[in-house]
């Protein structure tokens, strides 16, 4: 008898057991983790930068997040895109290629040039009749005024670097000059300058030499972390209250020819780029709960995304060695 | 085992002996119109007070959960007031949440909503992950929620955790967390009691938007000297206690022991990180007088994490806490009580990390330091006075450096001062009424804040209860907490930038008890919010100007609201409880998802936890079962791309559009956790020797989306929990 009543309370058991098995196998269907109702926005995308033409502005349109990204598809021809600025200039473009516009006519404005603290306003009409528009102010004029080598710890100048001014027809020279050539890791470069009215500072790094060999000495890093080094690099925005940069090391990942420009940029292209991880956003998640850095970034285009910015630019180009 | 420590919350009642026996040592019968009856509860201290008792011949009885009631005849002669009495323990279990039993419930809980006593003892033993947590173990209560698997963060009425206070014998503690919020600071060991205000606390609390989590530590053994400890596959732990002249100690630590685990496999070829934790605890009491107590305790604790990575490049960090009181409890006369006490806590945490050469530091230090004083007064039937004042003096420090580069940081100094007074007044032997005022000053420039509070409890029947409460509160310091790492929390003040934050709530409800083994409340909140912050997670970390309004999201507003359901089976073989969380969260900055209403991450629509513990001779077993809605995140949108304007680089995949924030949801969460102790012995010492499984089906609850915002690929990654955690260890006693 007794053995009679533990048999089916064993079965019980083991039934309750396999249930609760069975409600460990979570089903997730993952299209519940998109939620694509943004698809057809207009994407506009064009930088000033003071002393240079007025740059290609590209349109586009956002595409499902469930999809890898096409240019192609997403691109967005057939619009009038136009410039304006606050005396009433104004600067046409004219669509080069499938969703790239460039600017053909000059109005009212002084040059072809961007000019510095200065107010611009896009408006772009798309073909189906939606307007987006976006406006930006030019910082000042921006030049850094010393690019420096100098000894770590002491902070002593060791050299001052040439720079493109010193080979204004070969520009190219300026890479192999001897005062430009940098041992890894072998004191601290420095960029000087007065500060101007920016909304911050961002650095961009380009290794030239594609196919050069790493200079950094990583033994924990696995091939899979080396491959996502990148030759083209940026910083997060830095305060605008600075008046020098010191170039860190870990930034640098290559021998061979680098160039370094550094933006004194306005409040559009900084609120993009610190929102913008990609972009070296500092939304990286510290602080807060985690997933929380998931945020939409901070756009300034109405009626679109995107981005209508502008900056000033200065740059210098030195060789990096690796450590003897 | 008499360990001589006071008893909270007994019920004392005096009754006139009409059948005193004449004797040459006693005073003169009675008459008919001499002395008089009274009834009351001990203080937190053991103390009690019945005014307006003559001379005469009584019988004395107290009651109290866990104790044989005690009852004796007592003659008082003419200026006698005082009259100690000792409990000793009484043999019949004790009830998995303690409400104070069946016949003796603390004040609190009687005429307070949201209050729950809770004997750490009794946390212990639900089921755990790796080692016994009492914070976990708080988040198996309804209303109570936890941000993951891997956190003691309490999420309290859809309040954050930051909106807690947590008290150390009356000390805050800042950042109560090990293992990166894996595990609390609070060794079970070293642990009396906790008390949980989930909403509406009352004055003598304050500097929170939320709830109040007051957690003290044992008294010592006054009559023997006696060990316990434990042992897991995470840590051991030990505590002594014993007896001084009047007074006893107790000290208790705990440490881990996986560095010598971790060093065995660290190999060049792999990083294998060094890691530890430990605390201690100490606290010593004495009776200097028939009516001066002293007490000093102590607490200290530390993680530490080392990684080495490669030459020149390394990642070490420490955080920790260390606190202490120095208390002095008198009583003044009958019925008049008072503590004062001295105390300091501190958090630290230092983070050194070294890439490539390139070095950075971050260090934050927060040191409060504060004196306080309590007086406890019964002027007469009905009413109970308590006033207060407590003075505090932070120092907030918070610094950074970057490849040897200063970057902008915090050093603050303010002060509070706060005052409250409160009557907890019988109006009728059926209804309380608790009504108290709360006033804090805080910062140079003295942002006043003014809390009402009040609660009404209204007895019903024998059966049934009604309670109601309600106030305001402010906070002044804001918590920058990181989910997934506690060591990096920091404590922020608001300043004259912002204002302080502010909260309403309100709560009601009915309690029952079918029966003196069985509880039911259904108790509903609401919460409005006002001027809270959120960090500013997009600011460059090297900008100037270290304010309020330059660090934060400034002038936030949010409410929740909600409904719980808590069903105990409190006494007998089978004890445990049945509890439902039906609420709602929201939350609204200007800046914020494009000043858009949005939930909060943690607002959870439902959230069932179901605990049984059961004993049959040598065994006991546990269960825990919870569930809930899945928390909340942000979808993906769309996809697009950018061309970077710094080095003309685009993403290969483009980028991500997140939709509007916290619109979506995650899965339902749930688990099952089960425990089996077998009581026996070891060594001639008492031992219990426990399984517990954390998860036992194995559930991939969701934690978490992650979307590569470097290579986003068309399908997100789901991040899971934890999955099945097998733990084991033993507990003993000498």
């Amino acid at each position: 008898m007794r053995r009679a009543v533990l048999v089916p309370r064993a079965v019980l058991l083991l039934c309750c057991f396999a249930f609760a098995i069975s409600l460990g196998c979570a089903k997730r269907d993952l299209s519940d983790l998109l939620a694509p109702n943004e698809v057809g926005t207009i994407v506009v995308q064009a930088t000033l930068v003071v002393g240079e033409r007025f740059p290609r502005v590209t349109l586009s349109q956002t595409l499902s997040p469930d999809r890898p990204y096409d240019e192609d598809a997403a691109a967005l021809p057939g619009a009038d895109v136009r410039i304006f600025t606050s005396t009433n200039g104004e600067v046409r473009y004219s669509e080069y290629s499938n969703g790239k516009y460039d600017a053909t006519s000059f109005t009212g404005v002084p040059s072809p040039e961007v000019q510095p603290h200065t107010e611009y306003r896009l408006v772009v009409r798309a073909a189906d009749g939606r307007t987006v528009t976006a406006t930006t102010t030019t910082p000042d004029s921006f030049s850094v005024r010393d690019w420096l080598l100098l000894e770590d710890p002491s902070l002593e100048i060791r050299r001052r670097l040439a720079t493109f001014s010193d080979y204004p027809n070969r520009p190219d020279s300026l890479y192999f000059d001897p005062k430009n050539q940098l041992i890894y890791q072998d004191g601290l470069l420095e960029a000087r300058f007065d500060r101007v009215g920016a909304a911050a500072y961002v650095v961009g790094l380009e290794s030239l030499d594609n196919g050069s060999p790493f200079v950094i000495e990583a033994d924990f890093l696995s091939e899979e972390d080396l491959a996502q080094f990148q030759r083209l690099t940026s910083s997060p925005p830095l305060a605008a209250d600075l008046s020098f940069i010191r170039l860190p090391w870990f930034a640098i990942f290559y021998e061979g020819r680098y160039r370094i420009r550094i933006y004194a940029v306005d409040r559009n292209w900084y609120d993009l780029v610190r929102s913008v991880p990609t972009l070296g956003g500092t939304n990286a998640g510290f602080g807060g709960n985690v997933g929380d850095a998931f945020e939409r970034p901070l756009f300034h285009v109405e009626g679109g995304i995107g981005l209508f910015g502008s900056g000033s630019m200065s740059e210098i180009g030195f060789m990096i060695h690796p450590k003897p | 085992m008499e360990s001589g420590e006071s008893i909270a919350y007994a019920r004392v009642s005096l009754t006139p002996d009409s059948t005193a026996v004449d004797s040459a040592a006693a005073p003169a019968p009675l008459s008919r119109t001499a002395g008089s009856a009274g009834r009351t509860l001990t203080n937190p201290s053991g103390y009690y007070a019945i005014p307006g008792v003559s001379a005469g011949r009584y019988t004395l009885e107290i009651r109290a959960v866990g104790f044989r009631d005690h009852r004796e005849s007592i003659v008082l002669g003419e200026g006698e007031t005082r009259r100690d009495a000792t409990l000793e323990p009484a043999p019949f279990p004790v009830p998995t949440v303690d409400v104070a039993g069946t016949r003796s419930r603390p004040r609190e809980e009687q005429t307070l909503t949201g209050y729950v006593e809770l004997p750490a003892k009794q946390l212990a033993r639900l089921p755990a992950v790796g080692e016994q947590d009492i914070i976990r173990s708080l988040q198996l209560l309804p209303g109570i929620q936890s941000a993951s698997d891997v956190s003691t963060g309490l999420y309290i009425r859809g309040g954050g955790p930051d909106q807690t206070l947590i008290l150390l014998d009356q000390i805050p503690l800042y950042n109560p967390t090990h293992a990166f919020g894996f595990f609390s600071t609070f060794n079970p060991g070293a642990i009396k009691d906790m008390l949980l205000y989930k909403g509406a606390y009352p004055a003598p609390y304050g500097g929170r938007l939320g709830a109040v989590l007051d957690v003290s530590n044992r008294d010592g053994n006054r009559n023997q000297f006696h060990g316990q400890g434990g042992v897991s596959v995470i840590a051991g732990r030990l505590t002594v206690e014993g007896p001084i002249q009047n007074g006893s100690w107790v000290l208790s630590a705990r440490r881990t022991y996986l560095d010598p685990i971790l060093n065995a496999v660290r190999s060049d070829s792999n990083e294998v990180p060094s890691y530890y934790f430990y605390d201690v605890n100490g606290r010593v009491n004495r009776s200097l007088s028939s009516r001066d107590n002293v007490m000093i305790s102590g607490y200290g604790g530390k993680d530490d994490v080392h990684l080495d990575l490669d030459i020149g490049s390394y990642v070490d960090i420490r955080w920790g806490n260390s606190a202490g009181t120095a208390k002095w409890t008198h009583l003044f006369g009958p019925g008049l009580f008072g503590n004062f006490l001295v105390a300091a806590s501190e958090y630290r945490s230092d983070t050194e990390v070294r890439i490539f050469d390139t070095p950075y530091r971050v260090s934050n230090r927060l040191l409060d330091v504060s004196v306080k004083g309590d007086l406890n007064w019964r002027p007469g039937r009905g009413h109970e006075i308590n006033a207060g004042l407590l003075a505090s003096r932070y120092h907030f420090e918070y610094d950074q450096e970057f490849n040897g580069v200063p970057q902008p940081g915090l050093d603050q100094t303010p002060a509070a001062v706060s005052v409250y007074a409160e009557d907890d007044w019988d109006l009728s032997a059926l209804t309380a009424v608790r009504a108290g005022l709360r006033l804090e000053r805080f910062g140079k420039r003295g942002r006043f804040g003014l809390e009402p509070r009040v609660s009404v409890s209204r007895i019903l029947s024998d059966r049934f209860r009604l309670k109601a409460g309600g106030g305001g509160y402010t906070q002044h310091l804001q918590l920058v907490s990181t989910e997934a790492f506690s060591g990096a929390d920091f404590w922020v003040p608001t300043d004259v930038t912002a204002k302080a934050g502010r909260s309403w709530q309100a709560v009601c409800g009915v309690e029952w008890e079918p029966s003196t083994r069985h509880s039911v409340s259904l108790e509903g909140y609401a919460t409005s919010l006002r001027n809270l912050v959120q960090l500013d997670n997009l600011r460059s970390p090297d900008a100037s100007g270290t304010s309020t309004e330059d660090l934060f999201f400034t002038g936030g507003r949010g409410w929740a609201a909600g409904v719980e359901l808590f069903a105990q089976r409190k006494t007998g073989s089978l004890t445990g409880w049945i509890g439902y969380g039906l609420g709602w969260s929201r939350r609204r900055f200007s800046e914020v998802n494009r000043g858009e209403t949005y939930p909060p991450k943690y607002d959870r629509r439902h959230d069932l936890k179901l605990v049984a513990d059961w004993k049959r001779r040598k065994w006991s077993y546990g269960a825990a079962f919870l569930f809930g809605t899945g928390q909340a995140f942000t979808p993906a949108a769309a996809r697009y791309t950018l061309i970077n304007p710094a080095n003309g680089g685009t993403p290969d995949d483009g980028l991500l559009l997140p939709g509007a924030k916290n619109s979506a949801r995650l899965l339902p969460y749930h688990r099952l956790d089960v425990s089996a102790t077998r009581h026996g012995s070891l060594f001639g010492m008492k031992a219990d020797y426990f399984l517990q499984v954390f998860n036992l089906y194995s559930r991939k609850n969701e934690w978490f989306i992650q979307y590569d915002t470097d290579d986003p690929e068309t399908v997100p990654k789901v991040v899971h929990q934890l999955p099945i955690v097998p733990t084991i260890g033993v507990n003993f006693e000498f």
